[in-house]
């Protein structure tokens, strides 16, 4: 019953940001749509690039053209989650926060701090971005020739869930890291270009590259896995080497939350 | 004597830039990783594909392609382009550089350039190891000559990207927000360019048309110079094709600029 409550006291604050959030972007019409064409124009973008390539080979390292969209379509949808919510607050919004001294306001709020700056700021240019994701599973699921069953795709969705968490982690060690650095704001923008890479199917890949993307930098967690999942490709060892390091990331970044916590002496005067 | 501020106004920056030196470099090396993903992917195409020639290039030609065309979005393709310039706008502090012996325009022209010129020197540390691990696998400039015209055109570039951010963040005279467009402008600017994959893989429709676009000249323009590909009659169109594109975006930037001051109102002053 309790859990129920703060469930609930969660959500309602959830939806009360996202509702100042949007307020806030539509104060600029005009920009707010042409952010939001250039978000849908860059989804599609990713597809194009694909099929310029398409033109020319036959195969992407064994994945077709509708197994590639598979996974454009996974990678968009993953974009999206992380960017709505978590990544911005975290990569840049926090550390201004704790620059400008304002964090010190959050810690005396009701309310878990990090969850506050992981959800501040909801960014709606990239909510209305959802036409051409939700099209493209339109597409995958229609006309894709794919056959996919309830557990295929609950699978699916539990290790999308799990990169999200995975990633979510990645972010709270970085905003974390935040409460000794000046400025990381260049951290954020290094793993911008780092998740980029999660478009490729990771699997087509050998040698070193292959060995960093699946282990050292598993990339291969946002979008891949769940495309394998779905493509009943998916290496069982790998799907327990995922669920035990975005555990392990998630929770260690908990731990690490709370000590930089700690250890936080303020900032503001 | 004129000069000489703009000289101190690029030191200046280049100090400020040193401050935060971290920032810049994770960034850059943020575009770097993306360019060695890309290398591995067209190192991968041509293993796996039966073509020893795609869209024109060769092994060699797409991974020098790539490089290159790495190096180039390295002090390009930077995120934040024309933020100072909408936020001086927007919070009243081009009024303060009103006041002041010197051309604001010509300031963030000066600002602009110490940037790019920072990032490529950060880069091309980075990217001189990168160059030298791939050393037996890249193709030299066909002759002093296309090193030079690489150089000449890459700077053109730089004046066309500078334009281009220019002319949509003084829109922040009729604006409070500018990033939309901003936005996107790079989008299409990452796609359009030739940066990700040279333009002669798109159908002829597409190549067409962004042809007729100055994104050409960030990245696809340079780097086919670099390999030898235009003849003297193509070198020259680019060449007077750039200069066209200069000439329309100095036009526009003085006519916008002008209406845009008679409609500044120096506000957040």
């Amino acid at each position: 019953m309790k859990f129920f409550r703060k469930f609930f006291k969660y959500l309602h604050v959830f939806q009360v940001m996202a509702k100042v959030s949007l307020m806030v972007n539509i104060s600029s019409r005009g920009t707010f749509f042409i952010g939001v064409f250039a978000k849908m124009l860059r989804a599609i973008l990713v597809v194009v690039f694909f099929q310029a390539i398409f033109f020319h080979v036959k195969s992407f390292a064994g994945w077709d053209f509708n197994e590639i969209l598979l996974l454009t379509t996974i990678y968009l949808t993953f974009e999206v989650i992380v960017i709505i919510t978590f990544h911005r607050n975290l990569a840049y919004w926090f550390p201004d926060l704790l620059l400008r001294g304002e964090f010190d306001l959050t810690l005396i709020r009701p309310i878990s701090p990090l969850f506050f700056v992981s959800f501040r700021i909801i960014d709606w240019f990239d909510v209305t971005s959802l036409p051409p994701v939700i099209f493209l599973w339109w597409y995958v699921f229609t006309q894709g020739g794919f056959v996919f069953t309830a557990f295929d795709f609950t699978l699916f969705l539990l290790f999308l869930f799990l990169g999200v968490m995975f990633y979510f982690g990645l972010m709270i060690f970085l905003a974390g890291v935040a409460f000794w650095t000046v400025n990381p704001q260049g951290v954020g923008r290094l793993m911008e270009r780092v998740f980029m890479a999660a478009k490729y199917p990771v699997s087509a890949f050998t040698g070193h590259v292959r060995t960093v993307l699946l282990f050292i930098l598993p990339v291969s967690l946002f979008a891949t896995l769940p495309a394998e999942i779905l493509l009943h490709r998916s290496d069982p060892w790998y799907l327990i080497f995922a669920f035990v390091i975005a555990c392990a990331v998630f929770f260690g970044s908990l731990l690490f939350w709370k000590f930089a916590i700690k250890h936080y002496s303020s900032a503001s005067n | 004597m004129q000069l000489r501020k703009y000289v101190s106004i690029f030191k200046l920056t280049w100090q400020q830039y040193l401050a935060y030196r971290l920032n810049l470099f994770l960034e850059v090396f943020g575009g770097i990783f993306q360019t060695l993903i890309t290398v591995a992917v067209w190192t991968l195409l041509f293993r796996f594909g039966s073509a020893q020639v795609i869209a024109g290039f060769s092994q060699p030609e797409m991974i020098t392609y790539v490089l290159g065309g790495g190096v180039i979005s390295s002090f390009l393709l930077l995120h934040r382009q024309g933020d100072d310039i909408s936020d001086d706008i927007n919070k009243g502090g081009l009024s303060a550089w009103l006041a002041k012996p010197v051309s604001p325009n010509l300031m963030w022209l000066a600002k602009d350039m110490c940037r790019k010129y920072f990032t490529f020197f950060i880069g091309l540390f980075a990217y001189a190891v990168i160059f030298w691990f791939f050393a037996g696998r890249l193709v030299p400039p066909v002759s002093v000559f296309a090193a030079f015209l690489l150089l000449f055109f890459t700077l053109l570039a730089a004046l066309i990207h500078f334009g281009l951010f220019y002319i949509f963040s003084i829109m922040a005279f009729w604006f409070d927000q500018t990033w939309g467009p901003r936005t996107l402008l790079r989008v299409i600017m990452e796609l359009a360019s030739g940066i990700l994959l040279p333009l002669s893989l798109f159908p002829a429709g597409w190549l067409q048309f962004l042809n007729l676009l100055p994104f050409k000249f960030f990245a696809y323009v340079p780097m086919q110079l670099y390999l030898g590909n235009f003849s003297a009659t193509e070198i020259a169109i680019e060449f007077l094709t750039a200069v066209a594109w200069l000439l329309i975006i100095f036009s526009v930037s003085v006519v916008l600029w002008r209406r845009g001051m008679k409609v500044y109102s120096a506000s957040g002053i």
